[in-house]
């Protein structure tokens, strides 16, 4: 009799802890947060010899998904910030303007990373020399044609980032960069 | 002598198996979130249960209708019977099915769906899936929706880690947060068999004002494809499928707010929609103005979630309309309807006045789901 209790027992403890080892991240309430709403982006072109998309500004290399903290040190005091919780008010990103450039920084465990860059105007361009007004063509000489969407912009699929330059009357309207998980 | 063993056998079986189920039955309530206190939003979608009397409309959606529309102040100025069901970041699927439990049980007059949530064409996050689905009573309209919404090898979109979630762990939670176990918090047992009322017919109060004003905005980020997905699109088509089919009235709302933010783009598909659908689209955002909406008082979080003034101006502007246009009737003089909704009006008055109080002594709000 013993011997059907323990049965009984160890099944429902083998249902119980069957999903264990898929369990996947834990929940707001148990602990992990964050307040990126922007899924990351995936595109078709293949990153296998891709290189790691970075911005200069002032000097300062920005990569997506560093750590935050010393690059918004570097870049010293911005114009403006504006923090923007989730949706679930888990979580707050930052977003630092420097008056040229936008960059959001997330928290995730405790730590503040880099998730994005937005270029805002043509002061200031990419490190291959890509600004805002250049025209469509010189993009796609940068990116490849590979990177070409649907919709005739570029989203290439770095190491670690992606970067979208949308086009107006064939040149270049926006340049942004987004942190991806590789 | 054979018999009365076997009888005893079969007694004990049938007795361990209860003991067990019992036992398993406590483990779960112990282990699941509460959402009592720190972020409340997962404790939204289980209060429809508590209803004792239908409703005239049900407005389903993401954080635009549960930070948005008041159902008090509906019922207050209109005499509009409504419930909210919305959960942060709710996809449109998860609207369906909720909707779908709703007409199964209620025949409103009215559904107003918030159609923020087009933009996500696949499942985002296991945290919002939970905090929309935890709620949720078992049932087929829930297994649906863990069906449609599970992360199955997509990336989180806050941590970029790979998700496999399992069906299995939205039908027994524990499987889901057994791990609990180790930060069990008295919250954990206090509200094991009954936890508070957190919203007012899904509605969730905040009363504290953190205003912005356009140029503190970030700039707008073009995207490259501003098309609704077919998945979103889809679930769309089945709300009107599922509206007509019970004779209930579809109406679309765009709420107020600055961020995340509306583009001309998703607009212009909206309109084009409900305009072949023949449906009434309300866009509050484009009549934020005329309503006396001031994003510098009006929101408690910059921009994306209106605060009770907002909310109010939000609600009496949307019930002017379903009271005139659709003629959405005026349950004020119906004595059981009256003796239901003081309850709730006083329970609202009482809110107001603690979060008033909290706000006065400390600056801010501490409680009711001001964390962050």
């Amino acid at each position: 009799m013993k011997r059907i209790i323990a049965l009984i027992i160890c099944a429902l403890a083998v249902v119980m802890l069957a999903a264990c080892s898929g369990d996947p991240a834990e929940t707001s309430d148990t602990g992990k947060s964050g307040g990126t709403n922007a899924p990351a982006q995936t595109n078709s072109n293949d990153a296998s010899d891709a290189v790691k998309p970075v911005f200069v500004y002032n000097g300062v290399t920005i990569e997506m998904n560093a750590l935050a903290d010393d690059v918004i040190a570097a870049l010293g005091d911005p114009v403006s910030t504006y923090e923007s919780p989730s949706c679930a008010f888990q979580g707050t990103d930052i977003n630092y303007n420097y008056g040229s450039i936008e960059i959001t920084v997330y928290e995730n465990e405790g730590e503040r990373r880099i998730y994005s860059l937005f270029v805002k105007d043509d002061l200031v361009s990419t490190p291959e020399g890509l600004s805002i007004g250049s025209p469509e063509s010189d993009a796609f000489s940068i990116y490849g044609d590979e990177s070409k969407t649907q919709s005739g912009n570029i989203i290439y699929n770095g190491k670690g980032a992606s970067v979208t330059v949308t086009f107006a009357d064939g040149k270049v309207a926006s340049i942004e960069y987004t942190a991806t998980f590789d | 002598m054979e018999k009365k063993k076997r009888i005893r056998t079969a007694a004990i079986i049938i007795a361990a198996i209860l003991v067990s189920l019992c036992l398993l039955d406590i483990a779960t309530r112990l282990c699941v979130p509460k959402y009592m206190s720190g972020a409340l939003d997962g404790a939204f979608i289980a209060e429809y249960y508590d209803e004792k009397l239908p409703h005239d409309v049900l407005f389903v959606g993401d954080c635009e209708v549960f930070s948005n529309i008041s159902p008090v102040a509906l019922w207050r100025e209109y005499g509009i019977t409504s419930f909210v069901r919305g959960s942060a970041q709710q996809l449109i699927w998860q609207s369906y099915y909720l909707l779908e439990e709703m007409l199964a049980h209620e025949t409103p007059k009215a559904v107003v769906f918030n159609v923020l949530s087009l933009k996500y064409n696949e499942p985002q996050k296991e945290a919002y899936n939970r905090i929309a689905l935890d709620g949720m009573k078992l049932s087929r309209y829930k297994l649906a929706a863990v069906e449609a919404s599970m992360l199955q090898g997509q990336r989180d979109a806050d941590t970029g880690e790979v998700v496999n979630e399992s069906f299995l762990s939205y039908v027994f939670p524990l499987l889901r947060y057994h791990s609990r176990w180790s930060s069990l918090t008295s919250d954990d047992v206090k509200y094991m068999y009954g936890r508070d009322k957190v919203t007012h017919n899904g509605y969730y109060m905040r009363v504290d004002a953190n205003g912005v004003s356009p140029d503190e905005l970030p700039a707008v980020r073009p995207l490259d494809d501003y098309t609704f997905g077919s998945t979103a699109t889809e679930y769309l088509d089945k709300m009107v499928t599922l509206c007509e089919s019970h004779g209930v009235e579809l109406i679309l709302m765009k709420a107020p707010s600055l961020v995340p933010h509306w583009y001309d783009e998703y607009e212009a598909q909206v309109e084009a929609y409900a305009s072949a659908h023949g449906l009434r689209y309300i866009n509050v955002l484009a009549a934020a103005n005329d309503i006396g909406i001031d994003y510098e008082t009006d929101t408690f979080d910059r921009g994306m979630h209106m605060n009770l003034s907002g909310a109010e101006k939000v609600t009496s502007y949307v019930g002017g309309i379903l009271s005139d246009e659709f003629g959405i009737p005026d349950r004020r003089g119906d004595e059981e309807y009256a003796s239901v909704w003081a309850e709730k009006e006083k329970f609202y008055d009482d809110m107001i006045a603690a979060q008033q109080k909290e706000l006065a002594e400390l600056g801010h709000l501490v409680h009711f789901g001001a964390v962050g």
